[in-house]
């Protein structure tokens, strides 16, 4: 149970410290940003319970699609949110009380998201005689993890900010943003809301999705080794139109500066 | 007004179709999965029924179907795969991994497909 709490634990936590770690970055000369987190991460916390007491009821609504049907609105918002404060970030804007708004609901909603489900685990075995000791040492295991891994994702993009391009993390950004669309559409696959065709390759010879690595990448960026044509395309024109809005930009405030000197 | 009727009666046959796919069912007792082992046709797309009769939640879980959906105690759940290639997808519960174990095999089969 230990094992299984700490794998768990680490599937469910892991998108929240990536994005927590992500928004930090991204956000490290604005005011109020680290505010922001935390009140979304609190709220998070807080919501997360209040969906837990909601699940069973939503679970059986929409033929029992409810639960699923949620989740990929909660996944699609996520997106919008993440590609806005990467925009914001790129054109450089003061708009701090939007900035802070989507900083409070990606955080509100990603932690709600993962959260209820790790808290259906732990209420629902928490009982079982023996059981409480392994959930909560797998789950600080799980937590010394996770933030290991965010203060080294922390310092490898604020160096690649500093050193490398300045928008590496904002690029990191929408590609964590893009993936929260995989998990929307798997989630509409599996209750037949959305076309689904046969797997269109399968890449677990070269990374097995269910190794290690293959759930960090899952984590970071959405990985699938069996995707449907369906899902890459969405996932396609969700990644290429913000990095084509911001190059166009960057190209166009680059072009502007020169004209002016 | 036709338009509409055309593309509302459309829709109705879409739903009807999707209600005819072939349906299996797995249940859930002592966080063991019954049948462990599905036969199933390749190249369509399969309704699975999974019933849960323990009083603890259990998640069905596959990396190969791409499907992960939690079963709440004494509930039971839906969920679409497919359509399928030929060969085994494995499956489990993500809270019993151990014990609740599964999987689906994928057949060609030529015509008149009986369960």
């Amino acid at each position: 149970m230990l094992i299984n709490t700490l794998i768990l634990f680490l599937r469910e936590a892991l998108p929240v410290f990536i994005i927590t770690t992500l928004l930090l970055v991204c956000g490290v000369e604005r005011k109020m940003n680290r505010q922001s987190i935390v009140i979304g991460l609190v709220l998070g916390l807080l919501f997360s319970v209040l969906f837990l007491s909601m699940a069973d009821g939503l679970a059986v609504n929409f033929d029992g699609a409810g639960l699923e049907l949620l989740m990929s609105s909660g996944y699609f918002v996520i997106y919008f949110l993440l590609v806005s404060l990467a925009l914001i970030k790129c054109m450089q804007a003061k708009r701090s009380v939007i900035w802070i708004f989507c900083i409070v609901a990606v955080l509100l909603i990603t932690e709600s998201l993962h959260g209820m489900k790790f808290l259906i685990y732990i209420t629902g075995y928490w009982s079982i005689y023996g059981a409480a000791p392994a959930l909560l040492i797998g789950s600080f295991l799980s937590v010394g993890i996770c933030m290991s891994l965010s203060v080294l994702v922390y310092f490898s993009l604020s160096y690649c900010d500093r050193n490398l391009h300045r928008l590496t993390s904002t690029y990191i950004l929408i590609l964590f943003a893009s993936g929260q669309l995989i998990h929307a559409t798997n989630l509409l696959m599996q209750v037949d809301y959305f076309p689904s065709s046969r797997a269109i390759w399968d890449t677990n010879f070269l990374l097995d999705e269910s190794s290690e690595m293959g759930q960090l990448f899952t984590a970071f960026f959405a990985y699938d080794a069996t995707p449907s044509f369906h899902q890459l395309l969405v996932y396609l024109i969700a990644l290429c139109i913000p990095i084509i809005v911001i190059s166009f930009y960057c190209h166009s405030s680059r072009l502007k500066k020169t004209t002016t000197e | 007004m036709r338009g509409y009727l055309l593309v509302l009666g459309m829709f109705l046959v879409v739903i009807a179709a999707a209600d005819e796919r072939l349906e299996f069912t797995f249940e859930i007792k002592n966080h063991l999965f019954y049948p462990s082992e599905l036969v199933v046709p390749a190249g369509q797309k399969i309704k699975l029924h999974i019933v849960n009769h323990d009083d603890t939640p259990e998640e069905f879980d596959s990396f190969d179907l791409n499907r992960e959906k939690v079963i709440f105690p004494n509930g039971s759940a839906i969920i679409y795969v497919g359509p399928l290639s030929a060969g085994v997808y494995e499956f489990f519960g993500e809270y019993n991994p151990n014990s609740a174990t599964g999987r689906v095999i994928v057949k060609v089969v030529r015509e008149n497909y009986v369960n």
